[in-house]
């Protein structure tokens, strides 16, 4: 007789589908790059996610743990995380440094999935974004060229633009319109751009109940409100509210960074908090700070107080109830 | 999508058990359990050979009679170890011919509540929610005469079967639901409540039919959600005892008749299909299987897929306490990965608890710092482990954490006292 414990019937859900959901992504993101810079974006993406799977195999045999534990998907998920911020011309060797970094410091040492306490993707971006920022920050223009070419180092006949982020902090007004912000029509990383595939990609996430609610609505909606309650001086207030919200990686953390699930709060109103706090924070460094990367920055703040915001939000919420169980019961005791 | 709601929605497997009725079984040998203990027990002094009807008395335990579930002969006495009431002494009968004892009929008017509770306790009725005889949770709740306690106070006919397969209640219903509700009537009337309904989750086709029959104010529908928390309205106290024990207590007072037979669920994968049986107290669980055609090697679950317990000995006597059987095929062990955090557990815990929170601090054994998420709120409903991707036992780990919590924490409260 085998044994096993109750409840005898599971749900359908896994991790390993919740890493799927996200690894989707890859799929119009790759498509949009494609279009727009050639094949060499894909080639990054491959690059970054072989690395960071390679690093977690690497890991897992140091740990004499089973290698197989590497293929559950979240460091493909940390890999691709990292591609999707590489500029289209970035070298190869950029992204695996990256992933590198994420899953050997950030990540394992702490204990591995679902221990880390901060974002490997999010301090894999901010090591490079501090290491590299020629590399990191250089954009070609888009469609400039039919397809950028392959080698190791983009020669330096490709037109650079650049990027939103550095316009916005020298007071510069682009010079585009806001349907063209939207779609992702200007020079930037391989997946941060295309705001409207990004926010349609969050949308599948919440239905399959991968990304949680709690923490993705509070975010956007801050970013909304704080864009539309201080606007640039320099430009129309419609204009601003679009164009801070297309700088930097505002709508891609908001996919991808904040709903990583073990570095963020688990009770609701923890993730409630921890949604507006993050917003707030990249909002502020990146109205202050002319960094890109200011996003990754704000969310790795944030991760260092998601298990304090978890914890206290929850005494606080049960304090709360008790505390109303406990006058409705005097009340009908008088 | 589940914002605000606690629980989980089950995938309902039991349309096709519910239209297939209650399907009878005839029985070849009962177990009937006399006494817990082992063969030194004194009562067992039960001669092989003995002839006894169907509803007589074998023997008194606690001044409650033991009663025989078929007619036949005593063919001796056998010690088995049940999964839910440990060590149990029982009589082997061995099945012959249809006598049966009836108890007398009181009319309707004489019947007082010290009456009602004297023939629950004469016709040795068990609630088959929990195992305990009817009499002794009635005699707990009873009120006296004209208390105010009464107007809050509600006494509830349990017809939810929130499990997946479980519908042997829905199945008591549909057959004879104004025996029920009569049953419910001097249940409520033994304890001095002026109210009551039945709770159930019936399908909105069937509800109907039962509002129709028995009343629209005595049925009451519960939600959709894994574990039912909300059994009335308002908010009133309320006491829950089994369908199948008013049926029974509706029986005994208009027939004279003893509670003899359960209405079992027998469901899992390892059945061509899932069917409510009737089956006599004291069935061997093998012989209830294979009068429902399960396949050899098969998995004996006691109660439901929630919470139910395993059942090593496919012997067991069936025994007031469980209204599910489930025959599940073996299956490879899925060995459970790292908790990443998706706060499922918390999102459908009905007593607001932090299972991951308590899991992380008792696997580091930070046993001090349990008692701030009071584990000792959990039910063991399992709802978070039926939802988590990673596969874990965490309502194992919650209830164990709540029991270590009373063993590690208050030895100081008790120093004090």
């Amino acid at each position: 007789m085998s044994r096993s414990i109750a409840p005898h019937i599971r749900t359908e859900a896994r991790v390993g589908k919740m890493m799927f959901d996200i690894l989707l992504a890859a799929i119009p993101l790759g498509v949009f790059a494609y279009v727009n810079y050639g094949p060499r974006p894909i080639y990054i993406l491959l690059f970054s996610v072989l690395a960071a799977v390679l690093s977690e195999m690497l890991c897992c045999v140091m740990r004499r743990r089973p290698i197989t534990a590497a293929l559950d998907g979240s460091a493909a998920v940390t890999g691709l995380i990292i591609g999707l911020v590489m500029s289209p011309m970035a070298p190869y060797w950029l992204p695996m440094v990256g992933a590198a970094f994420a899953i050997f410091v950030v990540k394992a040492p702490f204990g591995g999935t679902g221990r880390n306490v901060f974002n490997p993707a999010a301090a894999g971006i901010a090591v490079l974004a501090y290491c590299f920022p020629q590399q990191m920050f250089t954009y070609p223009v888009i469609n400039s060229v039919e397809s950028l070419p392959l080698g190791m180092t983009v020669p330096d006949t490709v037109i650079t633009a650049p990027s939103l982020a550095y316009q916005l902090g020298n007071e510069v007004t682009p010079q585009r319109t806001t349907i063209q912000l939207l779609l992702g029509d200007f020079a930037g990383p391989i997946g941060t751009t295309a705001g409207l595939i990004l926010l349609a990609f969050v949308g599948y996430l919440l239905v399959h109940r991968t990304a949680s609610p709690w923490v993705v609505l509070p975010y956007f909606g801050t970013c909304l409100v704080l864009t539309w309650l201080f606007p640039l001086p320099f430009m129309t207030a419609a204009m601003s509210t679009t164009t801070q919200l297309c700088a930097g990686y505002v709508i891609f953390a908001g996919v991808f960074l904040i709903n990583d699930p073990v570095t963020a709060p688990r009770f609701w109103l923890g993730r409630l908090l921890y949604g507006v706090l993050t917003a707030v924070l990249v909002m502020l460094l990146q109205r202050v700070g002319r960094s890109e990367a200011s996003a990754c920055f704000a969310v790795l703040v944030m991760n260092a107080f998601a298990p304090i915001l978890d914890r206290w939000s929850w005494y606080f919420w049960h304090w709360l109830t008790r505390l109303i169980r406990f006058r409705k019961e005097v009340k009908a005791y008088e | 999508m589940q914002l605000f709601l606690r629980g989980v929605v089950l995938p309902f497997q039991k349309g096709k058990t519910l239209e297939r009725g209650i399907e009878e079984m005839t029985v070849s040998q009962v177990r009937v359990p006399i006494a817990p203990g082992d063969a030194a027990n004194p009562i067992a002094h039960l001669e092989a050979g003995t002839p006894v009807a169907c509803g007589g008395e074998l023997c008194r335990n606690d001044g409650m009679p033991v009663v025989s579930s078929v007619s036949g002969t005593i063919e001796g006495t056998v010690v088995t170890n049940h999964p839910l009431y440990g060590s149990l002494l029982c009589a082997d009968i061995e099945v012959a011919g249809e006598a049966e004892e009836r108890m007398t009929v009181v009319p309707e008017e004489e019947l007082t509540p010290e009456l009602i509770l004297q023939i629950a306790k004469e016709a040795a009725i068990y609630d088959e929610l929990d195992g305990i005889p009817l009499w002794q949770k009635l005699q707990q709740w009873t009120l006296p005469e004209n208390d105010p306690a009464a107007l809050h106070s509600l006494l509830v006919a349990d017809a939810t079967e929130n499990d997946i397969f479980g519908s042997s209640a829905w199945a008591v219903l549909m057959e004879q639901p104004k025996l029920v509700l009569f049953g419910l009537q001097m249940a409520a009337k033994a304890i001095r409540f002026n109210r009551y309904h039945i709770a159930t989750m019936l399908p909105k086709r069937r509800r109907r039919t039962l509002k129709r029959a028995i009343g629209r104010v005595n049925v009451y529908t519960v939600g959709d959600e894994y574990p039912v928390t909300a059994f009335a309205d308002r908010d009133v106290e309320t006491y829950r005892i089994g369908v199948q024990a008013c049926l029974a207590l509706g029986r005994a007072l208009k027939q004279g008749l003893r509670h003899t037979a359960a209405i079992v669920t027998v469901a899992g994968d390892a059945l061509p299909a899932p069917r409510n049986m009737r089956v006599p107290f004291g069935t061997r669980l093998s012989e209830l299987l294979t009068a429902c055609q399960a396949k050899q090697g098969y998995r004996l679950i006691l109660g439901d897929s929630m919470m139910g317990v395993n059942c090593p000995d496919p012997n067991t006597p069936l025994w007031p306490g469980i209204t599910t059987v489930l025959a599940m095929q073996p299956r490879g062990v899925r060995i459970p990965g790292p908790c990443i955090g998706c706060g499922r557990c918390a999102d459908v815990c009905h007593a607001d608890l932090l299972p991951y929170e308590i899991v992380r601090r008792s696997e580091n054994m930070h046993y001090e710092r349990l008692r701030h998420l009071s584990p000792t709120d959990c039910d063991g409903c399992g709802a978070c482990s039926y939802v988590c991707p990673a596969g874990r036992n965490v309502a194992t780990e919650v209830l164990r954490a709540g029991q270590s919590n009373g063993l590690f924490l208050n030895w100081e409260e008790d120093d004090d006292e």
